[in-house]
């Protein structure tokens, strides 16, 4: 039966086969300049105004009717000027598209009731052929694996693959529904376990899948599908703290699929327990707060973990470290003094003025020996609290000061080892200065001071008070404690100019692993003024034997100075007590605090020379050395040789999961430059096996928002209810003129004879 | 803090050769951190109490772990050396002659530098002629600085002593003055002739009488100098938070 389209086009275009044309549509064929028409327009409008006032005395009836047919007359001639045609069109109706989303991520990997969660679906998908065959004649079904984003296939591998290391379902169909092959998006079939890697929350789901548009047809599993699991969610604490203030840790248990009620959390710092804690799991999910106060400046690595339980799918997650940078509010500061001294009041002067510091002094005002002339009440003076300084106390200074004072009138002797403990274990640092009752005058030889001091005790010549002016060593030159002088003043022009130092401590000489920066010019074997030691865990100590260094403060000043060198000292002194990281010649930055596993393990090392500058061809000796070697293995080693800037990268590739100290020492020729060290933590889980557990209220928040339905693995696939396309293509299309044809002429002939009748009917010509 | 000090080898062989010299004032070492206080020597009566100083560091030396030596040294304000002797003392009588402009360069540069002067009037004379020759002296030094009362809680009378009142050869004036550089008095000012309380002569008489408060108030007028040096050395080391509730107790 002949359609009245079959007819029109026939009637239009006769030499048209039958059915050549299944559309059409009127345009406009007009090549005039758009500009040209709207002036047209414009003026045409206007005489229809000047039209209508022209008729006002005219009957209102003859006026309406005069002005219509005015109206009429010029849209007639507005619409052939457009030059009107009529397109004949060849069109067809683009088929909708169906994205088939299957889940290709790690957590896929895992066993659920049959085999892995991705066989599941492979056998889900097998069964629900017929429904997709159905599916693909009227659509076209778009396949594609997803993980942290989609990846198009031309069809679903076999087996598939479970290799993606996150999981972001959003991101993955916000993909879908802008890929676009011309087609529209009609539904989406998603295969997911639903396990989120990126946090997604079921309010998300809801409105990010009612924004889409289109129904989701998600297939998961059910939460209680096997995959037991006890994990460590997340760790939650500030990115720093301070030293010696509390910290509070907050660490989320979840288990799953184990049906326990309570687990015992354990945390550790550097491989070392600190605390444990049961605790009480609700539905699956539990919090703890751990509370502790940092003793060390630096970075710390921080282990919270629960035990493995039998049966776990994953054992990886049962811990989760975090690096926590531990900073200080202030330096704090001991100083004791064996008595009041220019030298004393000077030094605690200057650190008083420093804002960073927080002093604490300690000034031996009185020994029972001087009389005593007045009662205790009338006196100002307190006990030397010497127990709880050097037992409670001691750990919570950054530098302990010496400042002639022997330990042995106040009993002390049970406490030296504290101080040593507190350099070599602690990391911590410690400054002997001289005078008549330090060094061998404090008996410090032969004690466990002396284990730590840069120079030997034992047999040195007795305290000389003989003027000398020190003399710079080659480190001394190099060193930044010594450069004290003006910019661009050479190192040792600046102590040929300061007035002499008095009063010397000597010793036999340097103590291994020690250096000499300044050294007595006269005495036999040059022993040195002041010297520095290090030690392997980062501790350091000073040795300054003199107590005249206020010479370079006050009398400095009489020579015209202004005693700046005397700061400059201390205060560069102080920096690398507390190993300044400005001060570092070698310098170590690792990519990343925390690796995951099978990522390599990386970090920028820079060695600068004395100057500061870049030190080319630096031998480096780097380690990666395991917190816990138990657990992680042995340490492993690299030699690495600094490029012009003074710079190599280091790399470890596939270290096993754990905590670990980058440790890297540099050496230029023979000269020792310096140690630096950085914790770093290699994750034994991924982020795609912290929570593996299926998320079905995920897939069925998408779903039911979106107007499709959840299906649950062991069910068959539905029919996939969607709307057919909007969106047509156009195959071909012709153009029939209609404003050059008789029609057109006859159409202005009408309404022009119409007007002329009219008006001389009502006496108008 | 009070705990005996024991000797050491090397102290107790300098003390001995001390004792063996005859004097037990040879005792003390002199180090270079050691307190020597430098005597200011200018024109006019500069040195009316030629004893006092002596016997103050020998107090000194016996009530507190200071190590002194035990001479005072005339020093100018113009001297190179001026600047050894971080603690200056200016003791005089009747007028003061005008320092001259070196000299009060010298010693502005010294009290800004972290130096401290203690001022101490023999005529004990507030308003007499020396007390205004020192005023106007004062301020030719520290222009920018006055004069000023020292609060009776200032640390300055806790440093060593809790000391709660005035001490001297007289009392005519209540309280100490003084002039703050940077937080701290660089000037001390007393007027009630410390000097004279301390002055004891080569036979072990006090060589004037001390009034109203008697021995009393000698012992006073020492403890007074030992805080005064005490504060020089230590500074404001006696209102570290560690010390208050011990001093609080005790004031009670």
């Amino acid at each position: 039966m002949t359609s009245p389209l079959d007819l029109f086009v026939s009637w239009l275009a006769p030499d048209a086969p039958p059915g050549a044309y299944n559309d059409w549509q009127l345009v406009a064929t007009s090549t005039l300049p758009q500009w040209v028409q709207v002036t047209l327009l414009v003026l045409v409008g206007l005489a229809l105004v000047g039209t209508f006032f022209g008729l006002s005395r005219v009957p209102r009836r003859t006026r309406v009717l005069l002005f219509t047919l005015r109206v009429a007359l010029a849209a007639w001639l507005f619409a052939l000027m457009l030059q009107p045609a009529v397109e004949l069109r060849a069109v067809s109706r683009v088929r909708t598209r169906v994205a088939l989303m299957v889940d290709a991520s790690r957590s896929m990997g895992l066993s659920s009731q049959d085999g892995t969660r991705s066989e599941a679906v492979a056998s889900h998908l097998a069964s629900s052929q017929a429904v997709l065959s159905q599916l693909a004649e009227r659509a076209v079904v778009e396949p594609m694996t997803f993980g942290e984003r989609t990846h198009p296939v031309e069809a679903l591998p076999s087996p598939l693959p479970t290799a993606d290391a996150r999981t972001d379902i959003l991101r993955s169909l916000s993909e879908v529904s802008w890929q676009s092959s011309g087609r529209e998006l009609g539904a989406v079939i998603l295969y997911s376990d639903g396990a989120d890697t990126e946090g997604l929350s079921l309010e998300e789901a809801r409105r990010r899948a009612a924004k889409l548009g289109v129904p989701i047809y998600a297939v998961g599993f059910d939460d209680k599908d096997g995959s037991p699991d006890l994990s460590i969610q997340r760790i939650v604490a500030d990115d720093f703290a301070f030293v010696y203030n509390t910290v509070t840790l907050q660490a989320e248990v979840r288990s799953f699929g184990l049906g326990l009620s309570e687990v015992m959390v354990t945390l550790k710092r550097d491989g070392t327990v600190m605390q444990s804690k049961p605790v009480s799991l609700v539905d699956g999910r539990g919090r703890v707060s751990f509370e502790f106060k940092p003793t060390q400046i630096g970075k710390q690595v921080y282990e919270v973990s629960v035990p493995v339980q039998a049966g776990e799918v994953v054992d990886g997650n049962n811990n989760k470290s975090l690096v926590l940078k531990v900073i200080r509010d202030r330096i704090r500061v001991l100083q004791v003094a064996g008595r009041p001294s220019w030298d004393v009041r000077y030094l605690r002067e200057l650190l008083k003025r420093n804002p960073n510091v927080d002093l604490i002094s300690f000034f031996i005002l009185r020994s029972t020996t001087d009389l005593q002339k007045a009662p205790a009440e009338e006196l100002a003076l307190i006990p030397f609290p010497v127990n709880e300084l050097f037992t409670t106390e001691l750990p919570s200074f950054d530098v302990v000061i010496y400042q002639n004072f022997s330990y042995r009138p106040y009993r002390m002797a049970r406490y030296l080892r504290n101080v040593r403990d507190y350099v070599l274990k602690d990391a911590k640092s410690f400054l002997m200065v001289g005078g008549n009752f330090a060094f061998e005058d404090g008996w410090y030889a032969g004690t466990e001071i002396a284990d730590i001091l840069p120079v030997r005790l034992g047999g040195a010549m007795p305290f000389d008070m003989a003027d000398f002016k020190p003399r710079l060593t080659r480190e001394g030159r190099r060193h930044p404690i010594t450069r004290i002088g003006e910019a661009g003043e050479p190192p040792q022009a600046v102590y040929r100019r300061l007035p002499p130092l008095a009063g010397f401590n000597s010793s036999v000489g340097l103590a291994p692993n020690s250096q000499a920066l300044l050294t007595h010019p006269s005495l036999p074997g040059n022993p040195p003024v002041v010297a520095l030691r290090e030690f392997d865990k980062g501790g350091r100590t000073m040795s300054v034997a003199t107590d005249s260094m206020w010479f370079w403060r006050f009398p400095a000043v009489g020579q015209g100075g202004a005693g700046r060198e005397f700061d400059r000292f201390w205060n560069n002194t102080l920096r690398w007590l507390i190993r300044d990281p400005a001060l570092a010649r070698v310098r170590l930055r690792v990519d990343r605090s925390v690796v995951l596993m099978g990522d390599p393990v990386g970090a920028e090392i820079q060695v600068l020379g004395p100057d500061y500058q870049g030190l080319d061809a630096a031998d480096v000796e780097a380690q990666l050395v395991p917190v816990d070697r138990s657990k992680t293995g042995s340490a492993r080693s690299v030699e690495l040789v600094t490029n012009p800037e003074g710079k190599a990268v280091l790399l470890f590739e596939d270290v096993p999961p754990g905590a670990y100290q980058i440790k890297v020492r540099a050496r230029k020729s023979k000269e020792r430059i310096g140690t630096a060290r950085e914790p770093i933590i290699v994750e034994a889980a991924d982020v795609e096996l912290a929570a593996p557990a299926p998320r079905p209220d995920v897939l069925k928040a998408l779903a039911e928002s979106s107007g499709g339905a959840y299906i649950d693995i062991g069910e068959a696939l539905p029919d996939i209810d969607f709307k057919d396309a909007r969106r047509v293509e156009v195959d071909r299309t012709r153009r029939i003129p209609v404003w050059n044809g008789p029609l057109a002429f006859l159409g202005l002939l009408v309404f022009a004879g119409a007007e002329w009748w009219l008006r001389r009917r009502a006496d108008l010509l | 803090m009070s705990i005996p000090v024991p000797l050491s080898r090397r102290q107790l062989l300098v003390r001995g050769a001390g004792l063996i010299a005859g004097s037990p004032l040879m005792v003390a070492g002199a180090g270079p951190s050691d307190l020597r206080i430098g005597h200011l020597q200018t024109e006019g009566t500069w040195n009316p109490r030629p004893t006092a100083l002596r016997r103050l560091l020998w107090e000194i030396t016996q009530r507190t772990s200071i190590e002194v030596d035990l001479e005072p040294v005339p020093v100018r304000p113009t001297d190179a050396k001026l600047f050894r002797y971080p603690l200056l003392y200016w003791g005089g009588a009747g007028a003061l002659p005008k320092l001259s402009e070196d000299a009060v360069r010298a010693l502005r540069r010294h009290l800004t530098y972290g130096g401290t002067l203690l001022i101490d009037s023999s005529d004990a004379d507030p308003g007499g002629v020396y007390d205004v020759s020192v005023r106007r002296a004062l301020k030719r030094v520290l222009p920018r600085a006055p004069l000023e009362k020292v609060p009776s809680d200032h640390v300055m009378y806790k440093s060593f002593y809790l000391v709660d009142h005035q001490a001297g050869r007289t009392l005519r004036v209540p309280h100490l003055e003084g002039i703050k550089v940077d937080d701290r008095y660089a000037v001390i000012y007393c007027q009630n002739d410390l000097a004279g309380a301390w002055a004891r002569d080569a036979f072990g008489r006090w060589e004037f009488e001390v009034t109203p408060g008697g021995e009393r108030q000698r012992e006073m007028a020492f403890r007074l100098g030992i805080n005064l040096v005490m504060y020089a050395l230590c500074l404001d080391y006696k209102d570290d938070l560690v010390h208050t509730p011990f001093i609080l107790k005790r004031r009670r």
